[in-house]
């Protein structure tokens, strides 16, 4: 570990390691808006990748994915590409991730005074931080390996040009103390790059003539030689760079801390499309795969760039490529998978889950716990009476039978590769679903397609995901969220303040799930479904969770809407797809405990990484030259607590702000206590020049807010008079000089949202 | 609609008419009354009722938004905003004591943006003098079971803020209007505390629920609506007697089948005495379920007003019959009102009133009849809503706060007027489409996917419209930003 310290210790000296190169070539801007607006093409949208579908990824031979990051906080995702069958079988893809690229290939020697480049420092800079804390998951030579296979294919193209450039650029500065200053020529920073690398065609030994002379390695040599260079050792190349023996040492010593950024990136795995996704009516993409890779800390309201390029490397696609196994079910081994966090055990009776599981030090931990989906017959009716009332778009009213299970068995394919685990089941011609386990993540994806909901019957049917925990008994309580804030205590067949008779079993006990529903026993043992949409949702048993996923119904219920809702699309029934997320308070771990683990999932789910595509015909070189691959618009990351609700431009040098505290009080250790946020360098690049706190809405200012207050009867409980969270009183703050607050300094308690304008100009620093 | 309107089965109470409290916590009363002026003035001693006239215009439904703005497809629907509005505005202006409310921005902006100047200085007039008030005030009146807080935060403010920049701060709502939504979610009620709102109305909750509070006189009480955000997710919250119906007999529009008032003695089917009658009964019957010697009526129904004359002519008839007879002993006084000016007369009554901690979920209009089905009812729709909201968020930090920040460092002058002008420094202006759209899509017929397939496929082409424009500027300020 002492070599990343070392390593992040220099990172943090601030000779930085970034695309400076493109950005220092964006002058004259003119020239750039000109050359650039003309040709290349405006980066889209696919709105239809939820079915695995997308133009671009599927034909163009490569292209440029931008994957933005909404939150306020670095992000790590993985991104899911539908490629072709025939791209993947017959040339393989080859992914050049920006961190890749720009750790194994770019570098500044010198940046001060050159606008961009310290702009980028401080995103390289975010994304470095974390090198002490990232276990290296390989030996080095392993990674140089893997580096220098990525780079072969591109690196000799490149070299030839980088060659022909022996000025120093104009963008030359050595007036920072740095351990190397990039004196003599460009041959000699290409050569200690390459160095650097471990590139396997011009390693130390191949420059000294060890290996075979390839006809790159011979221009360079004469190069060098040209410059009087003539031992190839390391410590002569940094000598003749004009690194000082005395930062030698520390040269040398990042190219370890590249070589773990770069052989981290380079990962992916090529995953088949379940069969019924491919059937998804309307679906007309050729995309037969899914590219699967991770885009590792995406900085906080920022951007990463990737080039995605097709190659004809056949080795490549051997080791991208997923196992894939079609199960036999009635086996008695249990179908397990198991990444470093968690654990999937798959009934080989059934197909069905059976159990998840964490590892702990010292152990795994395994809960059994069984998901299904279940059909209520929805009613017919003709709604002339209470008791003829139909299921329709309104009201949900199941036929008074138990919800049937869709099917006991499903047919399973599993899926293993280096970033994801996948279990594929179908039961039968509209119902299907992947459970997913990322590497690297605490949570279980269920990926779920259904219809078209058969209704030749002439019965209108509602679909329903029901999970059950045996180990969880939590009575009639269960928590739903409002809104998506804070939670709900329900209780089935009972409301708080009336005394209810309930006859419709189901359906009095659903309410609305915008984003989660909870089970909690008030043991450490929790259990969380999150949703991707709103649903609606109940616990009718303890331990059970429900969520209706879909439903399509031949009747109207006669509250004004006149149909019934029975949507098709393509000639046939709609089909839906959507996405669950099961959570355990065994998932958790120290860092993030049960709490921690939801609201954070709940954060991403909401503000998931936008993915943008654009073909490009540029070579991966001249794409680096001249496109920002990285940023972003952070100076630095929010503490974990806060939410970045809106951050808005807001007329003339404005911006609308605001903040949430994302945990409720005793939710979270420690995330539920007051978070402080400095707005002071918040904004990369905008000094704050003054703050106006608002209403929520934004048009009062907070301080001219006066409600009306009311007298209230006390009831049972306590009435919550925590008059700490409420600012409707001015005068508190202002009689009392201790609580006078720094107005860049905004403290949230548990669940608020504080609103500002900001005036803003830019920072005086980038110009 | 005739279908989605509960009449509420009048429970005869036992209770006294004041409740007294035991316990009593007194929370700082505002210094000084904010009552607006325009209010007419209660009387002391009687019962006072409060009549809002507002039309209640679905931001689509049985047809679309636009359809239902310029009135098309009649067929369907006879409902056209357009008309409504421009009846209002001539019979406000025929009688200062005339009050009217308006709830739905993204109606009332489609409208503004198509008057003359002269017009427009005759409505700002009458929100100045109080006769026109903006109530709820966000784009439009969102739903509650299926929303997210973002997409309601975001909704609201682009309605308000518009109002701000068009009629000033003195016009800015401070009484929520939740009249249809099909059951009410604590949060929404935080959120309009915290928007600073005073108040609450809204019209639907379980049919027992609405039984067990008209009997306790419970209809209205100060929700507590947060865990822990303490008073300042307080909200006074009021049940509206008869969803958001006149009292039956009284619906005096074009649309409606009730008789008009017909007071010349000399003519045939005199009804005067029949009709205040008719009207003091149903304000006694009403008084029940209320705690404060003041009731409302919403006098308005989904898209009335078309012909706003029908309904004023009445009405100014029906106060001066009624209020006649307070000359021979009658304790009734009607007038014309607001959600506000209610609200504040409930202020003044200087009551102790009940709270509520929980929710208003689920929504049952009968003992078979759960609202749950809403909850998940187009769940590809669902996940659209949800989806867009990620990417206009994402639109907004992203490109449009951060390709600006991009293009300063390294462009000249010329440059940067160029993003600055693509983007629009301004407020989302040039993601208007997109922002308005989400607004549209929390609509209580919308993201609750309760409207006609037609109106569902339109709401889908506005998220995918919205969103082709916003990306289409994102790509040019990637691109000009050197991306
Ligand atoms: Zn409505």
């Amino acid at each position: 570990m002492g070599v990343m310290g070392e390593a992040h210790r220099w990172v943090m000296g601030g000779y930085q390691v970034v695309m400076g190169e493109a950005i220092s070539k964006l002058q004259p801007p003119e020239a750039v808006v000109m050359s650039k607006g003309k040709d290349e093409a405006t980066p889209v949208l696919c709105p239809l990748l939820n079915i695995s579908s997308c133009p671009i990824t599927e034909s163009a031979p490569s292209f440029i994915t931008t994957v933005y990051n909404p939150v306020a906080r670095p992000v790590t995702h993985y991104v899911r590409l539908p490629v072709s069958e025939d791209a993947a079988f017959k040339r393989a893809l080859l992914l050049l991730t920006i961190e890749g690229w720009e750790i194994a290939f770019q570098w500044v020697p010198s940046y001060a005074g050159i606008p961009g480049n310290e702009v980028a420092d401080s995103a390289a800079r975010m994304v470095l931080t974390d090198v002490n804390t990232t276990p290296f998951p390989l030996p080095l030579s392993a990674a140089k390996c893997l580096i220098s296979r990525v780079c072969r294919s591109t690196w000799n193209n490149m070299l030839g040009d980088t060659l022909r450039i022996t000025s120093m650029g104009q963008y030359r500065s050595d007036s920072s103390p740095q351990p190397w200053i990039r004196k003599k020529s460009r041959v000699l920073d290409v050569t200690l790059t390459r160095l650097r690398l471990g590139h396997t065609t011009l390693t130390l030994t191949c420059i000294a003539s060890v290996c075979p002379l390839t006809p790159t390695a011979f221009v360079l040599q004469s190069q060098l030689l040209a410059l009087n260079v003539t031992t190839f050792d390391l410590p002569t190349l940094l000598a003749a760079a004009g690194v000082p023996p005395s930062r030698q040492h520390a040269v040398i010593r990042l190219t370890c801390a590249f070589l773990r950024k770069t052989g981290n990136a380079v990962k992916t795995q090529l995953v088949p499309i379940p069969k019924p996704v491919l059937a998804t009516p309307g679906r007309k993409s050729s995309a037969t795969f899914e590219l699967v890779f991770p885009a590792a800390d995406i900085p906080p309201l920022g951007l990463l760039r990737f080039y995605i390029q097709r190659t004809h490397n056949r080795r490549f696609l051997r080791q991208q490529m997923s196992k894939v196994q079609s199960r036999q079910l009635g086996g008695e081994t249990p179908i397990i998978l198991a990444t470093e966090n968690l654990t999937l055990v798959v009934d080989p009776h059934t197909g069905l889950l059976k159990m998840v599981g964490a590892v702990h030090p010292g152990a795994i931990n395994m809960i059994p716990v069984s998901q299904n989906f279940f059909v209520y017959a929805g009613m017919s009716g003709n709604n002339s009476k209470e008791d003829f009332r139909a299921s329709g778009a309104y009201i949900f009213r199941p036929n008074g039978s138990e919800a049937a299970k869709v099917s006991d068995k499903v047919e399973v394919v599993t899926i293993e590769g280096p970033l994801v685990y996948e279990v594929q089941q179908q039961w039968g011609p509209w119902v299907s679903q992947v459970l997913r386990a990322y590497m690297g993540r605490t949570n279980l994806e269920m990926e779920w397609l259904v219809g078209p909901i058969p209704v030749e019957d002439g019965v209108g049917r509602e679909v329903v995901s029901r999970v059950d925990w045996a180990d969880l008994t939590t009575g009639n309580t269960f928590y739903t969220d409002s809104n998506g804030r804070e939670m709900l205590k329900r209780v089935k067949d009972y409301r708080p303040t009336w005394n209810l008779k309930n006859q419709e079993p189901v359906a009095g006990n659903y309410y609305p799930v915008n984003s989660r529903l909870i089970l909690d026993n008030g043991t450490l043992f929790k259990a969380a479904i999150l949703t991707d949409r709103s649903q609606g949702g109940s616990s009718l048993q303890p331990g059970q969770m429900e969520l209706m996923v879909h439903r399509r119904l031949l009747h109207d219920d006669a509250f004004g809407v006149g149909e019934a809702l029975n949507e098709t699309q393509f000639g046939e029934g709609l089909v839906a797809r959507g996405k669950h997320f099961l959570l355990h308070s065994t998932f958790a771990d120290r860092n993030c405990d049960f709490g921690c683990l939801h609201r954070s999932l709940g954060e991403e789910l909401l503000l998931p990484p936008l993915y943008l595509f654009e073909e490009t015909t540029a070579s991966v070189h001249a794409w680096k030259e001249s496109a920002v691959n990285k940023w972003s618009g952070l100076g630095r990351s929010l503490p974990n607590n806060v939410h970045l609700l809106t951050l808005e431009p807001w007329g003339d040098n404005r911006l609308l702000l605001r903040l949430e505290h994302m945990y409720a009080t005793g939710e979270s250790q420690p995330h539920s206590n007051p978070a402080t946020v400095s707005l002071k360098g918040l904004l990369a690049d905008w000094e704050i020049v003054d703050v106006e706190e608002m209403i929520l809405s934004a048009n009062l200012k907070k301080k001219d807010e006066n409600r009306l207050n009311w007298k209230v009867k006390e009831s049972g409980k306590p009435v919550s008079q925590s008059k700490p969270h409420s600012r409707s009183d001015n005068s508190v703050h202002q009689e009392d000089p201790s609580t006078k607050e720094d107005p860049l300094s905004i403290t949230l308690s548990a669940m608020e949202i504080r609103t500002f304008i900001l005036t803003v100009k830019k920072s005086s620093t980038r110009f | 609609m005739e279908g989605r309107t509960d009449r509420l089965e009048m429970a005869s109470s036992t209770h006294p008419r004041w409740l007294l409290a035991l316990l009593v916590v007194v929370i700082a009363v505002r210094s000084t009354s904010q009552a607006n002026p325009s209010c007419h003035p209660a009387k002391e001693g009687m019962l006072n009722i409060h009549l809002v006239c507002h039309t209640h215009d679905d931001v689509g439904w049985l047809k679309t938004v636009d359809q239902y703005y310029y009135g098309s497809r009649t067929g369907t629907q006879n409902a056209g905003v357009q008309y409504i509005l421009d009846s209002v505005v001539d019979a406000l202006q025929k009688d200062p004591a005339r009050k009217f409310i308006y709830v739905e921005s993204a109606f009332f902006f489609r409208w503004w943006d198509q008057q003359t100047q002269p017009t427009k200085d005759i409505v700002k007039r009458l929100v100045a003098s109080g006769q026109l008030e903006f109530i709820g005030g966000g784009w439009c009146m969102n739903d509650e079971g299926t929303t997210h807080y973002n997409a309601i935060i975001d909704q609201m403010t682009l309605g308000l803020i518009k109002l701000n920049e068009t009629f000033g701060e003195a016009a800015r709502p401070t009484v929520a209007w939740q009249i249809d939504p099909f059951g009410h979610s604590r949060e929404q009620a935080s959120i309009f505390a915290q928007m600073g709102f005073d108040g609450l109305f809204f019209g639907r909750l379980d049919h027992d629920d609405k039984n067990t509070r008209w009997a306790n006189r419970t209809m209205e009480m100060v929700w507590q609506a947060s865990q822990d955000l303490g008073d300042a997710a307080w909200l006074f919250t009021g049940v509206l007697p008869n969803t958001y119906s006149p009292p039956k007999g009284f619906c005096f529009d074009i649309l409606c089948s009730d008789d008009p008032i017909m007071d010349d003695p000399r003519l045939h089917d005199y009804n005067v005495d029949e009709r205040v009658d008719s009207f003091l009964k149903a304000a006694e019957e009403e008084s029940q379920g209320y705690a404060s010697q003041h009731i409302i009526m919403t006098m308005g129904e989904d898209f009335l007003y078309q012909n706003a004359n029908a309904w004023y002519k009445n009405l100014d008839k029906l106060i001066r019959y009624v209020n006649k007879r307070q000359e021979s002993g009658s304790k009734v006084n009607v007038m014309y009102s607001t959600p506000s000016c209610y609200l504040s007369a409930l202020h003044d009554s200087n009551l102790t009133w009940p709270t509520k901690a929980d929710d208003f979920f689920p929504y049952a209009s009968g003992n078979h009849s759960y609202w749950t089905g809403y909850f998940t009812s187009r769940p590809t729709l669902k996940g659209y809503v949800r989806q867009t909201n990620g990417i206009l968020q994402s639109i907004i930090t992203g490109f449009h706060f951060l390709s600006l920040t991009l293009a300063y460092p390294s462009l000249l002058l010329q440059a940067v007027k160029q993003v600055v002008s693509l983007l629009g420094m301004g407020r989302t202006s040039n993601l208007e489409a997109m922002v308005q759209a989400m607004g549209v899509l929390q609509h209580h017929d919308a993201v609750s996917g309760t409207e006609k397939q037609h109106v569902a496929d339109d709401y889908s082409e506005r998220l995918a419209g919205g969103t082709t424009a916003a990306m289409g500027l994102m790509g040019e300020a990637l691109r000009l930003s050197g991306g």
